[in-house]
């Protein structure tokens, strides 16, 4: 095993892996730019180095910065995360070259399920049905002329893609040329130049359901069961389950089965996902694999009781596993509802602050990763995922109302997030029965947001801001929200509970 | 001491407030009224009784047999009240400062996030229909399209591609078509404002 593994990340993925390797007994390296300097996943490594300022173009996206780190702190191993590196071949063979190990597939599978063009093919070769589609490519002429194939509505995707990132829903023949350039310029500025495309047709209504695998890298390969992930906005995941409540164990087995022929196909290693699109009426069609970790993972982690982090590490460092024995043990209901910087009630648009005030929920079968802290600055430099909430119970109704406790009992003030959407989600009628399609939560221009402020919050408003008033007028000096913490609010002493 | 009048905002809605101590036993008499964005109606508050205690910077109030939890955050102007999983952002405000907010729905088109410009589509004089794409902002990779909410004439344009817009920026303003700016044109647009109430921030969010 590794004495030492640099984590190529930050937020709440990078203090998931810190917390493994910790477990593991392995020394830890963060990375961070200057933005992160403070960042809770600096602190709880044992070795932190800064490789960049704050774009992660010149920090965590740049391969030789990050190499460079491992260098200086002696990593044997460089485990990426989600996002940034971790789905970049070059970035695996770098990491070859320079003698240090790759946490995940090979370049040769990164390249394999990177493109998303080859994948389809590959699919179409071990038998696992693709979504009819046309393309790749960067002519948008080329494109529009063969859009004449498909029928409407149908999807324009970046070919290097994922996140969501350069994919476009296109209604009508009037939408596809915007919908072309923009997706084009969007696939450029997020997968380094490269604005390849691909044409597919809209599957709908459609749930998004995927299933975890590990590969040993030479054509073993275990499936670890399937998670529900229909819920998205804008092809974010919001709200993610396992095991999802519209298939049946049949149609069940032939999900694991294409996912287990299509990462075997491409010699897959380590932890990995495959993406179907399932119709009502049982049929699937296989959508991409993603060669990373995922950030919904802790859901398989929740019903399996394994530690996917722990599993990667082993993979990677050469331990022979036998992969069947970690087959077949979901058991329960687990659900994650994912916690992001944006306002729910202006059409979800980033939000931005200072985290002024945070408190976790905790009980039974209650999990939080989160990758901030009271006092943390989120700001637009990164992804707005803040933290994951999960709850995991017998029965998914028991652990639908114990996910509701939960968000009820998570407090973050300092800027609008989505939290009360999420418990929107989680009440509403179609989650309740399970009836969630991927276009579900996409009719919903905005949140219902929190509603109007009960009396006694307006009575504690106006008893705060009334006290700050009195209290600047007496010392003639602006507050100090970083004050405020400590002996807040002077005068509240002589109020007591029942005292009336 | 704290009791009194207060002028206070969350969301879109005011309030006007009455904060009294009434005996020397401990807690609090709220009562006053709430008024919509836009609405023409005052409503009562429910008058309530309720004791506040400190809790380390956090709030413990009863109302009757139950004790709530309020978690707090200062910022800015305001204050953030947490409970049961909701959060409130509550700030002292004045009657200038509400006109203000409903003028800006209408008239004054603002950048609904931090981020890039990448396109902009009209030039001062043009006019433009409602939904007619305006100019579009780039922030984390995703686009954003500033929308026209009406019918009008684009009176300025206060931004160039690749520029960077902070949070609240003015992007363009509208007039009524054929008319110039000044005293007459600014009035007409905060009535209209109060008739389409949020027309230009609900149409940015629906993109």
């Amino acid at each position: 095993m590794f004495r030492s593994v640099l984590v190529a990340n930050r937020g709440e993925i990078a203090l998931r892996v810190i917390r493994t390797l910790r477990e593991m007994g392995i020394r830890s390296v963060a990375v961070h730019s200057d933005a992160d300097a403070d960042a809770p996943h600096v602190a709880a490594a044992d070795a932190a180095c800064r490789i960049g300022p704050a774009p992660a173009r010149e920090s965590y996206l740049d391969a030789a910065r990050v190499l460079g780190a491992a260098r200086e702190t002696g990593a044997e191993a460089v485990h990426p995360g989600y996002g940034f590196l971790s789905e970049s071949a070059a970035f695996a063979r770098a990491c070859a070259e320079a003698g240090v190990v790759f946490i995940g597939p090979s370049p040769e599978a990164l390249e394999a399920t990177g493109d998303k063009a080859g994948a389809r093919r590959t699919a179409g070769r071990v038998g696992v049905p693709v979504v009819p589609g046309r393309g790749p490519s960067a002519d948008l002429q080329d494109l529009a002329h063969q859009a004449r194939e498909l029928p409407f509505p149908m999807l324009v995707k970046a070919a290097a893609g994922g996140g969501g990132k350069g994919m476009r829903r296109v209604n009508a023949a009037a939408e596809l040329d915007e919908a072309l350039r923009g997706a084009a310029r969007e696939a450029r500025a997020a997968f380094g130049g490269d604005d390849r495309l691909l044409l597919e047709r809209y599957v709908h209504p459609a749930r998004h359901i995927e299933v975890q695998v590990l590969g040993d890298g030479r054509g073993g390969v275990a499936a670890l069961g399937e998670r529900e992930c229909s819920l998205q906005r804008r092809y974010q995941k919001i709200v993610e389950e396992s095991p999802s409540s519209a298939i049946d164990s049949l149609l069940r087995e032939r999900l694991l089965e294409a996912a287990r022929r299509f990462a075997s196909a491409v010699r897959y290693s380590g932890a990995g996902t495959v993406e179907f699109l399932v119709a009502p009426e049982g049929t699937f069609h296989f959508l991409e694999m993603n060669a990373r970790l995922q950030v919904e993972h802790p859901v398989t982690e929740l019903v399996t009781g394994l530690d996917l982090v722990r599993l990667q590490l082993e993979l990677a460092s050469g331990e022979r596993l036998d992969l069947t024995v970690l087959e077949g043990r979901s058991r329960g209901h687990a659900i994650e509802a994912r916690l992001y910087a944006e306002d729910p009630q202006s059409g979800f648009l980033p939000t931005c602050g200072t985290v002024g005030r945070l408190r976790w929920p905790g009980g039974p079968g209650v999990r939080v990763d989160a990758g901030i802290e009271e006092a943390s600055v989120v700001g637009t430099d990164y992804d707005p995922l803040l933290a994951k909430i999960l709850a995991w119970a017998p029965d998914r109704e028991h652990a639908r109302t114990r996910l509701v406790r939960a968000l009820e009992e998570t407090a973050l003030l300092g800027f609008r997030t989505n939290q009360s959407f999420l418990l929107e989600l989680l009440d509403s009628e179609a989650f309740r029965s399970g009836l969630t399609f991927t276009d579900t939560v996409e009719g919903a221009a905005n949140g219902r947001g929190d509603g109007d402020p009960p009396g006694f919050v307006l009575a504690a408003a106006a008893y705060l801001l009334g006290s700050r008033r009195e209290r600047t007028a007496r010392d003639g000096a602006a507050m100090n929200p970083r004050e405020d913490r400590g002996s807040p609010w002077t005068g509240l002493g002589a109020w007591r509970l029942g005292g009336g | 001491m704290s009791s009194g009048k207060f002028r206070l905002m969350a969301g879109a809605t005011t309030y006007e407030i009455l904060l009294a101590r009434p005996d020397a036993g401990g807690g609090v008499t709220l009562s006053g009224t709430r008024q919509r964005a836009g609405a023409e109606t005052v409503e009562a508050l429910e008058e309530l009784r309720a004791e506040i205690a400190d809790a380390g910077g956090d709030l413990r109030i009863r109302v009757g047999e139950r004790v709530h939890a309020l978690d707090v955050a200062a910022q800015g102007r305001g204050v953030w009240l947490g409970w049961q999983g909701r959060s409130f952002y509550v700030e002292p405000t004045g009657p200038a400062r509400f006109a203000s907010a409903a003028a800006m729905t209408s008239d004054e088109l603002r950048a609904p996030m931090t981020g890039t410009v990448l396109e902009v589509r009209v030039a001062p004089g043009q006019r433009v229909s409602r939904d007619d794409v305006l100019a579009v902002l780039e922030a984390m990779k995703m686009e954003y399209r500033i929308v026209a909410p009406r019918d009008a004439e684009v009176a300025t344009v206060a931004i160039r591609p690749g520029q960077r817009v902070e949070l609240g920026t003015t992007l363009i303003r509208l007039r009524e078509e054929g008319e110039k700016e000044g005293k007459k044109a600014g009035k007409k647009a905060a009535e209209k404002a109060g008739q389409e109430e949020g027309g230009a921030e609900v149409q940015m969010r629906e993109q």
